[in-house]
């Protein structure tokens, strides 16, 4: 039923939605007021409702699209709902609602045109609902809400606490944020509690305008109307974004969204509404360079670390159904690694699902993961630990190199057994010379004869090589196919350094010249 | 040997005197034949010119009256033979000398033989001549003759000269002086006595005694025998001998050595003074010490002896009476418990009193009747359960006794060329969507003899959910990933979805359920109980034995009762195992020396039972170790190891090669996984030098010296001691660390360890044995080349057996090309077990298969060993 109101308001012009939407939300506030004698109360709250929903309709004309994003000010939604606890009053819920009102202003002031909603979000019914949120969800649920961050908010008691839980919404960059959840034994400030959980959910919207060699130029959402409260300001120096690319279509639509994936900006500096940041990331060239696209907005969006650890887990690339299992994962806390001397690690195994869990840093601060196949560097990326539950990461196939590399092991050793052997046996047809024993010096010499020679261990090394290497072609994987012939190469080299023939004949030929002549019976 | 040395030296003796006797030619043959002829020129020369009245033997008698008077005056010529011989009689030493100061062992045994003539004129004189003919009692001898002669008639074919010059040879006693080669003659009335060379040996022997060296004087009168048996006071000195040792034995506290002295006396002389007494001492103290013991065999072995000695011995008549009483006692008891319902006890009390006197009247009916109500199985090993000694990894024993203890829920059952398993616990399980899902539906009966309970769906279950949870200390990695879906569909009925099909179910479901929820006993009440998927549960532990009891025991109305009890006896080796086993201590052995193989099976008492998985030997590193790691060492310390010899000469012992052979892999060479034509590695002690030369320059100059642990066994530590020994000669120095030494630092910082493992399922055990972990977790295989882990895990996760045989063979292939351990061989493992157990398997897979249908026909020894 709600669904369908809701769909026919999105066809509304904004002064007949909003009053649409003061209509239904008194609907269901009528609803939570039933056991309250409903008549005695209603004239009151209606005329309670039409003007707060008549000051947000106002509000709506303070920010046109075209003024500067500095200059635009949030326009904010913040939905509240109760859990079924009886001591959630309607008396109760209009005072958190008005002390959230009366703190966000204090706080914020300018910076956001705000308006409260209650039960907005009827989806969400537990904690539990608010973390299932989807982006999806939301925009079909709520076509109508033209604002730029929304905060879904969810109270409840848990044994002697109330429990506040928050997840914001970003409209620009059609992502939900994490939730945030904050405590409070007190009933009067719940709202205060719910207050808290909205400036920590709250991840400020930049607009990418410059990137240079590492470096990026940002503008800041609703600069010009700085908080009230210096300390809540929306970034400082240390903070992380991460970038969005916002491509729209020729009518200016908005097409999709995508997220530049291992992409990290790391705030430097803030003077009002521009910021710089230094830009970490896996990729060569993350944000395209200097060139810009007309119909492609750069975004950024302030990230946050919600969560005790984060649940990597790694794939193959071309297979991304297959975990990869027994992979190193070294953890790197650094904020460039071209740039920065060396640091402390952690290294982790992948289990047999492919993951490990990254446990979050105490300073929130950015850290670059090194995924290794023995010494192959299979990728190497920043992340923020703690900013998502889990994350994927695609790796290249590494399994044709370490079959390479284990066949390789086992001609190394063969190749040791043979250098031995051949140095016993020159050393003992030495011994034999030096007394004169010719007959065993022969029997030495034609053992060493029956040796494998160089041309062995080249066949053996090229039965190795070919087919990995064929292997590599087919699946085109031109890092592997590198490897492998780099292997290949310094197994050639040791091969032709230790099972040199020519060091056997100088060897042969030193011992021939101790053996008697014929015609004397001496040694020449 | 010393018997066969003595005998050849009287051999060599006699042919020395019968020489000389009748040719002086051959003593001229000797070597020492220019210095004799010198020697009897100068004697010669000085009897020419000196000597009066005297004359060799060799020239004709001078002064023989025709008279038959005694020729006084010859014999005092012959007393100045000395005087020919260029002494005086002052140089002649004194008797009371010569037993001040009797020849030593090593003179008797090694000089040659002299007799001490003591010479009445000559004043305790002693005239050393080589031994005298006829001998013992030599004077006496000559009397007789004499007198023999004197009362014969003269020959009519005889002169009377002839007779009168018989007459005066017959008193003469002809002498040779050492190195004289000439022949001498004394009248027997200047021989005041003679002290054989035989007589000197038991002097020598009277001084041995009051020394109490029992060992030298025994190896003098086994000489003595030898070379004059039966010479008078031999015997009486021999009897002396052994009742002294006895004596002193028993002063030194050792009672069973007194004991065999005085049996060996009393074979000898049953009539000893104070054998009897002093037997009855011995054994007294014997038995005493056995029974505080608790070792009534023993006791009643001591008693079986005394008694064969002296039936009616009062100490025999006492100890049998009590012993008696005691049985009876015992019996009793018995009885009593039985009546009560208590048929362990009733078991108990029977066996005891079989031990203790198993000739008590109504014992064998006794016995027979509460032992088949409650059999009890004895058992014989070289080690309990959780006795590891300070080894750092898991024991066979833990192994043995986890299969006797717990039921799994899928079990091995049998091995070929691949492990086979059952349940007991599910009816059946049917493999759905190609194997991702499997039905398992839990079975709701039980046999009478079958000591599992029945489980639920809950408990499989819960079980299943302990060993997913990551923080739960049974938390099964494998499993976690394989699972992905539990679902109960009834109380006997659930069904397992799998992330990816497993290989065989059966070895990833091979764990028990430790707990449960609820139980349904026999009456089909519902209760609690920890000590689920348990067949046997540990009653009782001392020393040396442990007791397994049944966590079911069969209903008393069962029909046929089968094994209810499991009493594991630790022995010290194999040899008092196998003793253990005749002596009727034990009724099974777990394990059996291949040596052992062959004796026992031809022994009609016993079975011999070879197991279906063999024992494989096999050296492996800790994955810490820094010097192992160098391929080039691990390749020495391979190559100096002969293991071809060390299996037939130390672990086999035996001709039958068949029970042993070369491997290449730590699991069976009858396994499918295993790769028959890899070439086994030779013993090449020069290649390994050379390898552990450059091994040397890898860890910078100098080999550190490697730690070596090894499994507490016998067999694999003699074999251990001979390695190390031929890896010194390579360069390589190795310690073996004892493990009951007490250190568990030492203990932990091992390199090298020494292991047996019997490995049927390689596909999964392959990884946990490389990484010395219980469990395959992923973070275990961080020390192992990226190659080969990856191998592993796709080794792992392999879903379908022909791959998995194929990542098998390349894995072997590699494993033992790399040397990431060193398979040395694999042993046949036999079981034996006495003819009174029926119904165990053949082949079993470990020894006490199927024991809940084993059954014991009630039997004892009857006779003290």
């Amino acid at each position: 039923m709600t669904h369908q109101s809701t769909s026919k308001q999105a066809t509304l012009p904004p002064a007949r939605r909003a009053n649409a939407m003061a209509a239904n939300s008194a609907r269901r506030w009528g609803r939570s007021f039933a056991p309250l004698r409903v008549t005695r109360w209603l004239p009151t709250l209606l005329w309670i409702l039409g003007c707060l929903f008549s000051s947000v309709a106002a509000a709506d004309t303070d920010s046109p699209d075209d003024l500067p994003l500095e200059s635009r000010r949030y326009q904010v939604l913040i939905s509240i709902s109760f859990g079924t606890d009886p001591t959630f009053t309607p008396r109760f819920q209009k005072q958190v609602a008005d002390d959230i009102r009366l703190i966000s202003d204090r706080t914020f002031y300018q910076m956001w045109n705000r308006r409260i909603e209650r039960n907005l979000a009827n989806s969400v019914t537990s904690q539990a609902d608010l973390r299932r949120l989807e982006p999806d969800t939301v925009l079909s649920d709520h076509p109508e809400l033209a604002v730029d961050k929304a905060f879904f908010t969810w109270v409840e008691s848990a044994g002697s606490q109330y429990v506040v839980s928050v997840r914001e919404w970003d409209a620009a960059t059609r992502r939900l944020g994490a939730v945030f959840t904050r405590h409070t034994p007190v009933r009067s400030r719940v709202g205060d509690a719910a207050m808290r959980a909205i400036s920590a959910a709250f991840r400020p919207l930049l607009s990418i305008e410059d990137v240079e060699e590492g470096a990026a130029t940002l503008r800041l959402q609703a600069a010009a109307f700085p908080p009230s409260d210096p300390a809540s300001a929306q970034l400082k120096p240390g903070d992380i974004l991460q970038a969005f690319l916002r491509y729209r279509d020729l009518d200016g639509a908005v097409a999709r969204i995508q997220s530049l994936p291992w992409t990290y900006l790391v705030v430097d500096n803030v003077e009002r509404e521009r910021v710089t940041c230094t830009v970490a990331s896996g990729l060569r060239a993350p944000l395209g360079g200097g060139r810009r696209q007309r119909r492609v907005d750069l975004l950024a969006l302030a990230t946050h670390v919600a969560y005790d650890s984060t649940r990597l887990e790694l794939v193959q690339r071309t297979n991304t159904s297959l975990p990869l299992v027994g992979h190193q994962v070294r953890v790197v806390s650094k904020l460039l690694p071209e740039r920065e001397a060396p640091q402390p690690s952690d290294l982790f195994v992948t289990d047999r699902r492919g993951t490990v869990q990254l446990r979050t840093r105490a300073d929130g601060k950015l850290v670059w993961l090194y995924v290794l196949s023995g010494d192959s560097l299979l990728a190497r990326v920043p992340y923020v630990p703690g900013s998502d539950p889990s994350v994927t990461l695609s790796v290249p196939d590494d399994s044709i190199r370490l079959s390479v590399e284990g066949e390789l092991e086992l001609l190394q050793g063969d190749l040791v057994d043979l250098v031995a052997a051949r140095a016993q046996h020159i050393l003992r047809a030495r011994h034999l010379a030096a007394d004169d024993h010719w007959d065993q010096v022969d029997v030495e010499m034609a053992e060493l004869e029956q040796l494998p020679d160089i041309s062995h261990f080249r066949q053996r090394l090229s039965t190795i090589r070919v087919p990995a290497l064929e292997a590599a072609r087919a699946d085109q994987n031109r890092l592997a196919e590198s490897r492998i012939g780099k292997l290949c190469d310094q197994m050639s080299q040791l091969i032709q350094r230790y099972v040199d023939d020519d060091k056997i004949q100088a060897a042969k030929e030193r011992i021939q010249e101790l053996r008697p002549r014929p015609e004397d019976g001496r040694p020449r | 040997m010393f018997v066969y040395q003595t005998t050849e030296t009287q051999q060599h003796g006699d042919k020395e005197r019968a020489g000389r006797e009748s040719s002086s030619t051959a003593r001229h043959a000797s070597t020492d034949l220019f210095r004799l002829f010198a020697l009897c020129l100068c004697i010669s020369v000085a009897l020419l010119n000196v000597a009066y009245g005297q004359f060799p033997a060799a020239e004709a008698p001078a002064a023989p009256a025709d008279d038959a008077d005694p020729p006084a005056a010859a014999d005092e010529s012959a007393v100045g033979g000395r005087k020919v011989a260029g002494q005086s009689d002052a140089d002649l030493p004194l008797i009371g000398d010569l037993l001040a100061e009797l020849p030593t062992l090593e003179e008797l045994l090694r000089d040659p033989p002299v007799d001490w003539i003591v010479v009445t004129t000559l004043k305790d004189r002693v005239l050393i001549v080589e031994p005298i003919n006829p001998r013992p009692n030599t004077l006496e001898k000559l009397q007789q003759r004499i007198e023999e002669f004197s009362a014969t008639r003269r020959k009519p074919t005889e002169t009377v000269e002839e007779r009168q010059q018989k007459f005066i040879d017959l008193h003469y006693v002809k002498v040779f002086l050492p190195g004289d080669e000439n022949e001498y003659k004394l009248h027997v009335e200047q021989i005041q006595e003679i002290i054989h060379h035989e007589d000197q040996m038991l002097l020598r022997v009277d001084a041995l005694i009051d020394e109490r060296n029992f060992n030298d004087a025994l190896q003098l009168i086994f000489a003595l025998n030898a070379l004059q048996p039966a010479w008078p006071g031999a015997a009486d000195r021999h009897h002396r001998l052994l009742y002294r040792e006895a004596e002193t034995k028993l002063e030194a506290d050792l009672p069973e050595a007194a004991l065999a002295r005085l049996a060996e006396l009393h074979a000898l002389r049953a009539g000893y003074p104070g054998l009897s007494k002093m037997l009855g001492t011995v054994t007294q103290q014997l038995i005493s010490a056995a029974v505080e013991a608790g070792d009534f065999l023993q006791a009643r072995h001591f008693l079986k002896r005394l008694r064969a000695l002296e039936p009616n011995h009062p100490v025999v008549n006492e100890w049998s009476a009590t012993f008696l009483s005691q049985g009876e006692t015992l019996m009793d008891e018995a009885r009593g418990k039985s009546l009560q319902g208590d048929p362990r006890g009733a078991a108990v009390a029977i066996e005891r009193a079989a031990l203790i006197w198993p000739a008590a009247p109504g014992l064998a009916q006794l016995h027979g009747r509460l032992m088949a109500r409650y059999p009890r199985l004895h058992a014989g090993v070289l080690q309990l359960a959780g006795e590891s000694d300070g080894y750092p990894l898991r024991v066979p024993a833990d192994d043995r006794v986890e299969r006797l203890t717990q039921v799994k829920l899928f079990e091995l059952d049998s091995f070929d060329d691949v492990a086979h398993y059952r349940s007991r616990f599910f009816e059946r399980w049917l493999p759905t969507d190609l194997g991702r899902r499997t039905m398992f539906r839990l079975t709701q009966h039980r046999a009478a003899w079958e000591s599992v309970p029945i489980l639920r769906s809950s408990d499989v279950v819960l079980s299943l959910s302990q060993r997913m949870n990551p923080s739960s200390p049974v938390y099964d990695d494998r499993l976690a990933a394989r699972i992905n879906s539990v679902r109960v569909r009834s109380p006997f009925e659930f069904e397992l979805g799998f992330q990816q099909v497993p290989l065989r179910t059966e070895a990833l479901l091979g764990f028990p359920v430790p707990t449960r929820l609820s139980v349904v006993d026999d009456a089909g009440a519902a209760g609690s109980s920890d000590s689920l998927s348990q067949r046997f549960v540990e009653a009782g532990r001392t020393d040396d034995t442990i007791a397994y009891c049944r966590t079911h025991p069969e209903p008393d109305n069962a029909g046929e009762f089968h094994v209810a009890e499991v009493v594991e006896h630790r022995y010290a080796n194999y040899d008092e195992a196998i003793q253990g086993l005749l002596r009727g201590e034990v009724s099974m052995l777990a394990r059996l020396r291949p040596r052992d193989v062959t004796p026992l099976s031809e022994d009609g008492r016993f079975f011999v039972q070879q197991t279906a998985l063999p024992v494989t030997h096999v050296l492996q590193f800790h994955p810490d170790s820094v010097a192992t790691r160098s391929r080039e060492l691990r390749r020495a310390l391979s190559y100096a190891v002969d293991r071809r010899t060390l299996l037939a000469d130390v672990v086999l012992q035996t001709s039958q090669s068949k029970l042993g052979r070369l491997v290449t892999a730590p699991f069976p060479s009858t396994h499918n996984g295993y790769d028959p034509l890899i070439e086994q590695r030779g013993y090449d002690l020069t290649l390994a030098y050379q390898l552990a030369a450059a091994a040397k320059s890898q860890l910078g100059g100098e080999l550190p010296e490697l730690h070596m642990v090894c499994e507490p066994d016998p067999v694999v530590e003699t074999v251990a001691k001979e390695m190390i020994k031929t890896w010194a000669r390579v360069g390589i120095q190795v310690t073996l660390i004892d493990s009951g030494g007490g250190d568990p630092q030492a203990e932990q910082n091992w390199d090298v360890v020494y292991r047996t493992v019997q490995m049927y399922e390689p596909v999964f055990q392959l990884w946990p044995m490389l990484t010395l972990d219980s469990q395959a977790t992923v973070d275990s295989l961080i020390h192992l080349p990226d190659w080969l882990r990856q191998e592993l895990i796709e080794l792992d996760s392999a879903s379908d057996s022909t791959r998995s045989r194929a990542l098998l063979r390349n894995l072997h292939r590699k494993l033992y090309a790399q040397v990431h351990l060193i398979p040395l061989w694999e042993v046949d493992d036999f079981v034996v077990l006495r003819k009174n157990i029926g119904s165990f398997g053949v082949r079993p897979v470990s020894p006490y298969q199927g024991i809940e249908r084993w059954t014991l026909q009630p039997w004892y020894a009857a006779q003290a060993p």
